[in-house]
């Protein structure tokens, strides 16, 4: 094992010890300890000197041994306080008399103050336009008369881009006509407090900035610690506060956050790991997912989304591009407001696929890596527009055509509804055919000149005797841009030659049927702050791949408490109901629920006990129900129903260790029993 | 038992010739006499009053002089016990001060010692 303190290169604690720096002032010596260090010096010198008269009154005792005894006792207290100060349990009791030494002791642990932990929180920036913003990073908003600064993470300058934004790291949302809001996390000085929808003023110039409000209450932040504090730490969290442990990267958030009630880690090796994928040698790499939970209310937002028609699935199709991973749907809102009702059935036709290369299962879900994508039934859908097919353009010196038919019915995971595309020939190849067996395909390349995906479109002749016109095939990559479209071309009018076709390049551009539709949800406004800063380079260890993930939810949908009275007693059920709903809400591993809890809540309230507790709660371990993985093969995400509120055994990746609660107030149901 | 000879006389340590045996017990038990008594924090019993007295005024007379001098002897006789090693037969057995005179702003006494194995001396000081 590695001794820390010989090895850290921080403090060589054997150079720099001066005993000095923890003498004792003279009358904090007690009498007796100095008589003690004299007799133990007048027992030392008769061991040289036996005849040495050395007793008080005598000049060697009253002059040497004396003073000596003195000198020696303050010697030893030092000693004695060195010792303490390398003690974590006296520092952490407060018993430090050294705080340099102390604090350097704890460096070499590695253990080191964070500094003062800043005030956080998450913004949100109304705009009355869509289009870019450039925003200059030292602008400052005030709330309370306190300000609040933009990370530096955020880049210089600050650039917000329209809606539908590809690639970008600060994207507008629509939330309604002449609405279009962005998030942002901020910092302030310790201990500022700023609660949920709380309104600032600024300095930014943009006239279409209409207001920025608070998401969620500010997480105060913490002044410096003091050595106790950090002896504290020190002991809880082993010495370690890294991304490579599990303890360690629970204790390297609650340094950076530390009024985050729940977080938990699930590393390799755990049940409720799925990205555990081994590496080409064989190895399984390190993994960890760090779930979070800020607080026992999830932050309530909404947004517009514009669905394309995809009238093969009878439905409004589109990629649900939130402003950060959601933690939850908003069920006591209504999920998905469709004209002028609530289509909470849509929740059941959510698909999800991973945006992480290597994983290609449920285990990125409640992250950054998870894409949503849903379907909607709706006959009477709000600002609906008509689809549109521009005239195809060959910008080639040829005589060939191209041909579009059918709705441009988007994609499950795409917000774009329409497209600018270029067609280009560029090779032939034999393909097998359902029908026509082996035939010889014009292969193109398709790019949406806007977003820059691209696809390959194989076109396959009408018959194998002579054909008149090659049809584009309907598969999997050709539904990334034409889904719903069917595309024909000739080489020439009433013939396809497929060789003829390649460096043949077709311009065109279409839109799908659209109709919008807001969305209500709930986020946790901390994740986007944890991620980013377990995502910065100066965090992130080498050999440990880690993803921020918001708690695995298993909303409770009954709550029943039967418990029993003495008539003429009365039952405080208005302070059991909110103890019960602030239990219930904040449960985070390693904490599980406990129905004695509920029966102490009960009794706490005036009920003599509880008889018994009906509950139930469905488990999400996604928010979609369907899997789309890489391949388009679709798998069922079962929502688990369970009157324990504790996961069954499950390949989806539930399991204690990432499950949290939610439980709406109103949900909480009473029944009594009087006797 | 050997130690640094003191001078009372001149008030000066004497390196040629160190207190022997029982001199070095009647030489401490002549300094604790003149030390005071409470000034030592590691020995709350060390020394005696004699000296207080005597600056404060309350050596009236020589009968109040032999009556402190008599506290004084006791309390030197019991602390030298205590710090000295039973099993020395030059320990202090016995110590009296008496025959005070007052002369002027002077106090004289006889001191007389006897060891454990029966040696006496006696001395005469001034303090």
């Amino acid at each position: 094992m590695v001794n820390v303190l010989d090895s850290s290169p921080k403090y060589n604690m054997a150079d720099k010890i001066s005993l000095s720096d923890f003498m004792p002032a003279p009358a904090d010596i007690d009498a007796a300890r100095i008589v003690q260090a004299r007799e133990v010096g007048r027992i030392f010198l008769k061991s040289f000197w036996p005849e040495l008269d050395t007793r008080p009154n005598s000049v060697f005792g009253d002059t040497m041994l004396t003073p000596w005894a003195t000198m020696m006792a303050a010697l030893e207290i030092a000693h004695e306080r060195r010792e303490s100060d390398l003690n974590l349990t006296n520092l952490s009791n407060g018993i430090v008399y050294n705080n340099d030494f102390a604090l350097k002791f704890l460096a070499s642990l590695g253990v080191t103050s964070r500094g003062s932990v800043n005030t956080t929180g998450v913004v949100r920036m109304l705009f009355t336009v869509n289009k870019q913003y450039v925003i200059d990073p030292a602008s400052i908003l005030t709330f309370n008369g306190v300000n609040y600064s933009f990370n530096p993470e955020e880049g210089d300058p600050i650039v917000i881009q329209p809606v539908g934004t590809v690639g970008a790291r600060r994207v507008l949302t629509r939330i309604g006509e002449g609405q279009y809001v962005v998030y942002f996390p901020v910092f302030g000085a310790p201990g500022g407090t700023v609660a949920d929808g709380a309104a600032a003023t600024h300095n930014i110039s943009h006239s279409e900035l209409t207001s920025i409000v608070a998401v969620g209450d500010f997480d105060s932040g913490l002044l410096e610690e003091d050595v106790p504090q950090l002896a504290r730490k020190a002991n809880q969290i082993f010495y370690s506060a890294s991304l490579t442990t599990r303890g360690g990267a629970i204790n390297f958030v609650r340094q950076q956050f530390p009024a985050i009630p729940g977080i938990s880690a699930v590393i390799t090796g755990d049940t409720e790991m799925l990205r555990d994928v081994t590496n080409p040698m064989g190895i399984r790499e390190g993994k960890l997912d760090l779930f979070v939970k800020s607080r026992t209310s999830y932050a309530a937002a909404e947004q517009v989304i514009t669905l394309t028609l995809d009238t093969e699935l009878d439905g409004w199709v589109g990629k649900l591009s939130f402003p950060q991973p959601p933690s939850f749907y908003d069920l006591s809102r209504g999920v998905f407001k469709v004209t002028n009702f609530d289509n909470e059935e849509s929740i059941n036709t959510v698909y999800a696929k991973s945006e992480d290369p290597r994983v290609d299962n449920v285990g990125i879900s409640f992250s950054r890596l998870e894409t949503l994508g849903i379907l909607v039934h709706d006959t009477d859908p709000q600002n609906f527009q008509n689809h549109v097919i521009s005239t195809i353009t060959n910008a080639s010196n040829n005589s060939a055509t191209m041909s579009a038919e059918g709705v441009y019915a988007s994609n499950i995971f795409s917000n774009v509804f329409e497209r600018s595309v270029s067609v280009t020939f560029q090779k032939v190849e034999v393909v097998e055919d359902d029908v026509l067996g082996s035939v010889l395909a014009a292969v193109a390349l398709a790019v949406d000149l806007n977003t820059l995906e691209t696809t390959t479109v194989y076109f396959l002749p009408d018959n194998t005797g002579t054909p008149t016109i090659g049809q584009s095939r309907k598969d999997f990559n050709f539904d990334k841009l034409f889904r719903g479209l069917t595309l024909k071309v000739n080489s020439a009018p009433g013939d396809f030659v497929a060789a003829d076709l390649v460096g043949t390049k077709f311009t065109f551009s279409f839109r799908g049927q659209t109709a919008e539709f807001s969305v209500n949800f709930l986020i946790d406004p901390v994740l986007t702050s944890v991620d980013a800063k377990l995502s910065d380079p100066e965090n992130k260890p080498a050999a440990v791949d880690v993803l921020t993930r918001s708690f695995i939810p298993c909303h409770i949908n009954q709550f029943i408490i039967n418990y029993r009275v003495p008539a003429g007693t009365t039952v405080d059920l208005d302070t059991a109901k909110g103890q019960i709903f602030q239990y219930v809400n904040g449960i985070a591993y390693p904490n599980a629920f406990e129905e004695s809890v509920i029966g102490n809540i009960m009794m706490a309230a005036g009920a003599s006990g509880i008889t018994s507790l009906v509950k139930s709660g469905t488990i999400y371990p996604s928010l979609a129900s369907i899997f789309v993985d890489k391949d388009g093969v679709e798998t069922t995400i079962p929502r688990e129903i369970s009157s324990s509120l504790v996961p069954s055994v499950n390949d989806f990746g539930v399991g204690v260790k990432n499950l949290t609660y939610i439980l709406d107030f109103n949900t909480i149901t009473f029944n009594a029993t009087t006797f | 038992m050997r130690g640094v000879r003191i001078d009372f006389n001149n008030g000066s340590f004497d390196f040629n010739a160190p207190a022997r045996d029982f001199e070095t017990a009647v030489q401490n038990a002549l300094v604790n006499v003149a030390t005071d008594l409470g000034s030592d924090p590691l020995y709350p019993d060390r020394g005696t009053n004699l000296l207080l007295d005597g600056v404060s005024g309350r050596l009236i007379n020589n009968a109040w002089a032999n009556h402190s001098a008599n506290f004084a002897a006791v309390q030197t006789l019991v602390f030298c016990q205590t710090v000295d090693d039973s099993a020395d037969t030059h320990r202090l057995q016995n110590f009296l001060l008496a025959q005070a005179n007052i002369v002027g702003q002077k106090l004289t006494l006889s001191a007389q010692a006897v060891a454990a194995d029966g040696q006496r001396t006696g001395l005469i000081t001034e303090v």
